[in-house]
């Protein structure tokens, strides 16, 4: 019997590191698993990797609501309802000071980040409501309560999705719908080495020695540590727990 | 399930409410549970549990006394020679009595089982941990160690304190493998709340405390359990420092 066994899970940005991990360890405890992402190509090889038919695929821009209500259909479509949202989907825009920072960039981030985050709640939330109940899991960041320098649209965007978190939280406790956020700190995936490039292009890998160096237990987290704090938010072990903000940052920030 | 499969786990405070939870589940996902408790009922929760083939056995235990807190220790070590997880749950309410109100006395007391004796189980267990390469210890805060309300100073005094001691300890032994987090519940459906909500001598006391939590009800023993499972085993290899909330919205608002 899986954790997970007889969910319906809908995750987004499931072609990246993160998602596709997530996405596997659904599967395996039993759930079906819709991979929404914006990069076909990315996310028939998210689908390969992953190698189990309970995953199926929808290409959408998180950013357009009416994509928003087609990958939402599309899985009510296949499945019928669903139980699990993890409202992923993240871009990590450019390592520029504020002054710097193009608008167009910061534009893009808070778009994807904020607008498609918030337009996954505002068509989800009542498929949720209709079926009694449901876990929908936000990925935030360390960046969504602490601050550094350089990654400002980044910054606000995962700071606005705290926000998102607890104000969707209080709208839906009634209706049985559970609403969390997972914080991250440096993980091991595409999205780090694109920010160590930006922070030192000549010697990314200094730069993540310096980001390491801050970091109680001294390394990057794995996608793994990630989807296993997503599994227990998704599941019904954590029936109480919502409105929270959930950190799974090697202890970066308790120091 | 087997997510605690070989570990040897103390749970203090064991004998009811959220530590007999947390004892109980933990033996179903196959820990070695060493259960610590002042109160004599520890010895039937073992036996519930060996009875239902799990491994569990009692240690009576004062937490605030040092030596009770070595002996504990001594004893586990000598069973099972390693510790991989301690879950610091043995604590008082300290009654509806606030900072203005409270007898000298009876903040000493809650002040030396909820804090001292949280430090002192953490110390030397702690110490075993390193020597074995690592471990993970939960301690039970409350929300009412991050807000609070007028009859919680005394409490929220230690809870706090909880709180930001884990901090503290996470930081210090991040280098030798050893996880410490905060385990911060709402109002949890126990016997220790009961009497609070008793002691306050208002019918509608119950209800009052239900509402100031948006899913509208407190929670159950299992479900702060399944939160220290969690924290536990190496699922949460790459979460230390961390407050984790099992509260039903009550700190969102």
């Amino acid at each position: 019997m899986g954790r997970l066994s007889e969910k319906v899970a809908v995750i987004t940005g499931a072609a990246g590191d993160i998602g596709r991990t997530a996405a596997q360890l659904f599967a395996g405890e039993g759930a079906k698993v819709v991979l929404v992402d914006v990069n076909g190509d990315a996310l028939n090889a998210a689908a390969r990797t992953i190698g189990n038919d309970a995953v199926s695929l929808v290409l959408a821009d998180v950013t357009d609501p009416v994509q928003v209500q087609q990958y939402i259909q599309s899985a009510l479509d296949r499945h019928g309802r669903i139980d699990v949202f993890v409202n992923n989907a993240g871009i990590e825009g450019v390592v520029k000071p504020i002054p710097e920072y193009p608008v167009e960039i910061f534009d893009r981030v808070i778009a994807v980040n904020v607008r498609g985050v918030w337009l996954g709640m505002k068509y989800m939330i009542p498929v949720m409501m209709e079926a009694g109940g449901g876990s929908i899991i936000i990925t935030s960041s360390i960046a969504g309560i602490k601050g550094s320098p350089l990654v400002s649209a980044y910054i606000a965007s995962k700071h606005a999705c705290v926000g998102i978190m607890r104000a969707a939280a209080m709208e839906c406790a009634e209706a049985g719908i559970r609403v969390n956020t997972v914080n991250p700190a440096p993980i091991e995936t595409r999205m780090m080495r694109s920010l160590e490039k930006g922070l030192m292009p000549e010697t990314p890998s200094e730069a993540k020695g310096l980001f390491q160096q801050m970091m109680p237990l001294g390394r990057y987290g794995t996608p793994e540590d990630v989807a296993q704090l997503m599994l227990f938010l998704a599941s019904d072990e954590s029936s109480y727990c919502t409105g929270g903000v959930y950190m799974v940052d090697g202890g970066t920030s308790a120091a | 399930m087997h997510r605690l499969e070989e570990k040897v786990a103390i749970v203090t405070g064991a004998a009811r409410g959220i530590g007999k939870a947390v004892a109980v589940l933990f033996a179903e996902e196959g820990a070695r549970v060493v259960i610590a408790d002042i109160d004599p009922m520890g010895k039937e929760v073992a036996q519930d549990i060996t009875e239902r083939g799990g491994i569990a056995f009692f240690v009576p235990s004062d937490v605030s006394k040092v030596d009770a807190v070595k002996k504990l220790v001594r004893e586990t070590m000598s069973k099972y020679g390693k510790i991989d997880v301690l879950v610091n749950n043995a604590g008082i309410s300290g009654g509806i009595a606030n900072g203005l109100e409270i007898e000298d006395e009876a903040w000493r007391n809650i002040i030396d089982i909820n804090l001292t004796g949280l430090h002192l189980c953490t110390k030397y267990t702690g110490l075993e941990m390193i020597k074995n390469g690592g471990g993970s210890i939960v301690n039970m805060s409350s929300v009412l160690g991050i807000v609070g309300c007028p009859i919680s100073s005394p409490y929220s005094a230690t809870k706090g304190g909880v709180r930001t001691y884990s901090k503290a300890m996470a930081v210090a032994m991040a280098p030798h493998r050893v996880r410490v987090n905060s385990l911060h519940p709402g109002y949890i459906d126990t016997e220790l709340v009961a009497q609070v909500l008793k002691d306050l001598g208002d019918p509608e006391a119950r209800k009052n405390a239900e509402a100031l939590h948006p899913l509208g009800r407190f929670g159950k023993p299992e479900e702060v359990a399944y939160a220290a499972l969690f924290l536990a085993s190496d699922e949460s290899s790459f979460v230390t420092g961390s407050e984790l909330v099992v509260d039903g919205g009550f700190t969102a608002q």
